[in-house]
């Protein structure tokens, strides 16, 4: 009789075979060890990527670095020739033929997405042929309705030439928006994968590509990261072409080019540079597709990740590359003479080369009138100062300056500490430390508990930290007000940067006060001064000082920013008419100088 | 050389009115109130003066005789590649001993006014290393730092003068021409070498963007720091009496402690850290890239930059060479700042002389001098 | 003595550098330079011993 007893208890009790058991280990496959024997044969037919000379456990002996560099760049692109095995190669005239490569290149006996659709054209002769395309990428209305429902039902091919069979299909059978024959294997292969379906027909050594992109995205929404109150609130979405169509709805000059390049070996991510064309500068564009076209990984999987293949200094805390999901914010750095580069479907879009100013404005800065955008860039400066200092110049006065608080103020310091047992670097570390899971768990926190756990977090803890004698109330001001202040910094980047070099100049603080800070501060400019973006150094337009409107800490009057910045070297210096109020006496540059003056001179 | 470092000229304006108006808080506020007592302020607006007009003759005969040459060049080819060595060994010299005095002043002003209790071995070398680090960066970091620097050195100044001015005693300045008019005279001459934009000038010539703005960047950066040191000296001396300055060994320190604007503001002593601390690490920058870079052009060093951390250590050791801060203000005294004219003034101006009565002398003998600085120009052209 | 030793680990450290500035400088056939940076480096390196003997011991 089989007692019934739980499965836990079984197994503290009876010995059987499961103690035997193990669990899946990943191994070196067996398919790569022997690669090397038969990776002709399979390379040729499977398409397989695993590289020529790749042994699995070989006995590892020590190398140069230069030359185990070189061994692996190599073994990198055999690794890449063998992943697309198919460069090169035509189209075959067979479908049987065409079919069986297609099996081989997606690996259609495993692989579910790619479908192949067989049909016959015309009723009356008919002509075999079949439409591949990946589900899901693909839109099936239009595949239906625009490929398979015209050739199958309401036609038949007149044509009995076999070379001209894609011609009359193309101009007369298929109404899609986009129809583009190709004869490479190569092109075929990238345009499914980029959500066209490919229409073959038997007897033609050519291919139909249809334009059926149709994949599920999010629509245009709100900037998430960059919020203004005035000006356009939609921001970029993770779709290449809906990003770049808002940057050349805003921007309609047919000198806006975009060239499109493509990374990565194993699946290719679109990269498009975007530039004005006899605006920007020549060299400038040449050198971030240089850049771009010395990329070589397997895969680019977002903006973030090409911005640190572009970056001049990659150790600097400071942002090389600037980022933005703001479509009008790219728009206005294209005029200005910037290159703009989308990642495939990143919702960042980058813009080079930047200047640290640039980090610190927004868009709003320029929409509102100039009282208010010079009040709120100086706001964001004074800010930007507070959230890097604050901590360590608190730090700084009261373990070495105590003396320059005005004595009521340093009671009511001291009082404050009078419970506090730690010194204080070590209460202003638990403090920013409790901040920082804040921040942190905000922003992993599932958004249905966020809002709860925020307030927890700042409330409870802050209160009890107090309350027990742990932090001084004072300290809680500090902290909160530097929280607060790297909130206002609009760049997600330099923000970041702020939030760890505050660490960094908390510590000079505490060892040497307003000296360590002193020191480091001075260093860390000298860095940033001869440090450059894209050629350009980080502290132009200040430092080197150069010409330009005025549109650094404080920005000027919409009238007065005549001119492009001249670090970027821009083919046309002067963005707009000197005198753009040729009406008012006042804000004229130079009194009884009207337009109209100006061009009898001339 | 990689290709040849450009500095804008506001930049290299920044740089030379930092180098010397950052005299002001070192022990030049002593050293002429000691000599010159009431009449202290007139100092440095005779000393500018005089090296206003040295300055602009020796512009004006670099850019007639040598154009877009600097010191060294001039030296090689009036005096042959030994002696230009030896001029250069005691320029470099002066720099370094220079550097080793501001570096030990400079510490001890933060031992005696932020950092008591703190080693002046960690101070120091922190100190240095930062310097260090900017002059490596190279000219191009320096001026543009020093460009940012300059803003907060001339408000950081004139803040103090005014914020000091309910402790202003304008009678402290009378008798008017303090120990006499001789003595202000003499000892102008002899403090002149805080002035030291001339040399410099002379080295940095070539670096600069226009050439053609460079009397300008010399007249500008010379009347700016005689201006305020003038203004800051004025402001001491209603604030101390002569006696008491001649004593004061940090007078930045000593008018800052004063200022007392209601409960709130008072004891500002350590805000002003911030303007001391980085103008003086632009100062002891400078003249370690002065160090480096002429040892460099003098032996052939392809760059100068693998000898900064020897130089700065070099100066670092030389600056705690003498135990007590006395012993090293005497010596910075009688030495360093009493015979820095030589360096500073007599060495270029001789050099250049001497270039130019070589020049004549050639172009009498025959053509081929001529030729040559033909050559050149178009060269450069 | 531990302190002496433990401060002349930087002199040292800049007297290898500046030593091997002077090699490098030797490789690029500039007798002359590496020379003078042989004896900057040894000269730094004494002095800053010089300095820190009299202070640690």
């Amino acid at each position: 009789m089989a007692l019934k007893f739980p499965l836990w208890l079984r197994k503290l009790l009876i010995v059987d075979d499961s103690v035997m058991d193990e669990t899946f280990t990943l191994n070196e496959s067996s398919r790569s060890s022997n690669g090397e024997n038969n990776s002709e044969s399979s390379n040729s037919t499977t398409g397989s990527f695993l590289p020529l000379g790749h042994k699995g456990g070989s006995t590892v002996r020590p190398r140069a670095l230069r030359e185990y560099i070189k061994q692996s760049a190599q073994e990198y692109d055999v690794s890449v020739e063998h992943m697309a095995s198919y460069d090169d190669e035509q189209i075959p005239a067979h479908l049987e033929e065409c079919k069986d490569k297609l099996k081989s290149t997606f690996h259609l006996d495993i692989n579910k997405d790619v479908v192949v659709r067989e049909f016959t054209i015309g009723v009356r002769r008919p002509w075999k042929a079949f439409a591949v395309f990946v589900d899901g990428m693909a839109d099936k209305n239009i595949i239906n309705t625009h490929i398979l429902q015209p050739l199958m039902i309401l036609t038949h091919i007149p044509e009995d030439d076999s070379k001209k069979r894609m011609d009359a299909i193309a101009e007369r059978l298929l109404p899609g928006n986009q129809v583009e024959a190709i004869n490479e294997w190569t092109d075929l292969v990238n345009a499914v994968l980029a959500g066209s379906t490919v229409v073959l027909v038997d007897g033609c050594d050519a291919a139909l590509t249809v334009e059926t992109k149709g994949w599920e995205h999010r629509t245009v929404g709100t900037a998430l990261t960059e919020n203004v109150v005035r000006g356009p609130h939609n921001g970029f979405t993770e779709s290449f072409r809906a990003n770049t169509g808002l940057v050349r709805s805003i921007l309609r000059s047919e000198h806006l080019v975009t060239d499109i390049l493509s990374i990565g070996k194993l699946a290719p991510t679109d990269i498009g540079v975007m530039w004005i064309e006899g605006l920007t500068n020549p060299e400038l564009v040449e050198e971030v597709k240089k850049r771009i076209k010395a990329i070589e990984v397997d895969y680019l999987p977002d903006s973030g990740l090409l911005e640190q293949f572009l970056d001049d200094k990659p150790n600097l805390l400071i942002p090389q590359v600037f980022s933005t999901e703001r479509p009008d914010r790219i728009a206005s750095l294209l005029v200005e003479g910037h290159v703009a580069i989308f990642v495939g479907n990143s919702p960042f879009v980058l813009a080079v080369p930047v200047v640290l100013w640039t980090m610190v404005q927004t868009s709003e800065d320029a929409y509102l009138r100039f009282p208010f955008g010079a009040f709120l860039r100086g706001l964001r400066w004074i800010a930007l100062v507070v959230a890097l200092l604050l901590p360590g110049m608190y730090v700084a006065v009261t373990n070495y300056h105590p003396e320059m608080i005005p004595t009521d103020l340093m009671l009511a310091i001291a009082g404050s500490r009078e419970q506090v047992p730690f010194p204080v670097v070590v209460e202003i570390l638990l403090m920013e430390f409790a901040i920082e899971l804040i921040r942190e768990a905000g922003i992993r926190i599932p958004s249905v508990i966020g809002p709860t756990i925020g307030i927890v977090g700042a409330l409870i803890i802050g209160q009890a930290a107090v309350q027990a004698g742990i932090v001084s109330p004072l300290l809680v001001i500090v902290v909160a007000t530097t929280a607060l202040a790297s909130f206002t910094i609009p760049n997600y980047n330099l923000s970041l940067a702020v939030r760890v070099a505050r660490f960094v100049f908390l510590i000079a603080g505490a060892f040497l006060g307003f000296y360590g800070i002193a020191i480091l501060g001075i260093v860390y400019l000298v860095r940033l001064t001869v440090q450059k973006s894209f050629g350009v150094p980080l502290l132009a337009p200040v430092a080197p000082s150069m010409g330009g409107s005025p549109d650094v800490l404080v920005r000027g009057y919409v009238f007065q920013m005549n001119r492009r910045p001249d670090y970027l070297k821009p083919l046309k210096r002067w963005r707009q008419s000197p005198i753009t109020r040729p009406w008012s006496a006042e804000t004229r540059p130079v009194p009884n100088l009207t337009k109209s003056n100006k061009k009898s001179k001339s | 050389m990689k290709q040849k470092t450009r500095v804008g000229t506001r930049e290299l304006i920044a740089m030379l009115t930092i180098i010397v108006a950052s005299n002001a808080f070192l022990m030049y506020p002593r050293y002429v109130s000691q000599t010159t007592l009431e009449a202290a302020w007139m100092e440095p607006i005779i000393s500018g003066a005089i090296t206003l007009i040295v300055f602009l003759i020796v512009e004006m005969l670099l850019s007639k005789y040598f154009p877009y040459m600097d010191i060294v060049q001039v030296s090689q080819e009036t005096f042959g590649k030994p002696i230009t060595m030896f001029f250069i060994l005691i320029v470099v010299g002066y720099f370094i001993l220079s550097t080793a005095s501001v570096s030990r002043q400079f510490t001890e002003n933060v031992i005696t006014t932020v950092l008591p209790s703190t080693p002046i071995l960690l101070i120091g070398a922190v100190f240095m290393a930062a310097s260090a680090y900017i002059a490596y960066m190279g000219l191009e970091g320096i001026c543009r730092t020093a460009y940012f620097v300059q803003p907060i050195l001339i408000i950081g100044i004139l803040a103090l003068c005014l914020m000091t001015a309910n402790w202003w005693h304008p009678m402290y300045l009378f008798p008017f021409w303090g120990s006499g008019p001789w003595v202000v005279l003499k000892s102008s001459v002899f403090y002149i070498s805080i002035f030291n934009n001339v040399l410099l000038l002379c080295v940095i010539f070539p670096h600069a963007y226009h050439p053609r703005d460079f009397r300008v960047i010399g007249t500008v950066s010379i009347v700016v720091s005689t201006l305020l040191l003038t203004a800051f000296l004025v402001t001491f001396h209603m604030v101390f009496s002569p006696v008491e300055a001649g004593k004061a060994s940090f007078a930045l320190y000593q008018m800052a402690r004063m200022i007392y604007l209601g409960r709130f503001f008072q004891r500002l002593e350590s805000i002003f850290v911030f303007l001391w601390v980085t103008a003086a690490i632009v100062k002891m920058a400078v003249s370690l890239w002065g160090a480096g870079y002429l040892l460099g052009k003098a032996v052939g060093w392809k760059s100068f930059r693998p000898s900064i951390p020897s130089i700065s250590l070099l100066c670092f050791a030389i600056s705690l060479w003498h135990a007590d801060l006395v012993r090293v203000i005497t010596m910075d005294d009688q030495y360093l700042m009493q015979w820095g004219w030589t360096v500073v003034f007599a060495l270029p101006v001789f050099i250049i002389l001497s270039g130019v009565i070589r020049h004549h002398l050639r172009r009498g003998g025959g053509g081929r001098d001529k030729r040559r600085n033909k050559r050149r120009r178009t060269a450069h052209a | 003595m531990l302190k002496f030793v433990f401060a002349m680990i930087v002199p040292l450290m800049i007297l290898i550098y500046t030593i091997s500035f002077g090699l490098w400088m030797r490789s690029n056939h500039q007798g002359f330079g590496s020379a003078v940076a042989y004896v900057l480096g040894v000269l730094s390196f004494s002095a800053s011993g010089f300095i820190f003997w009299r202070m640690f011991t």
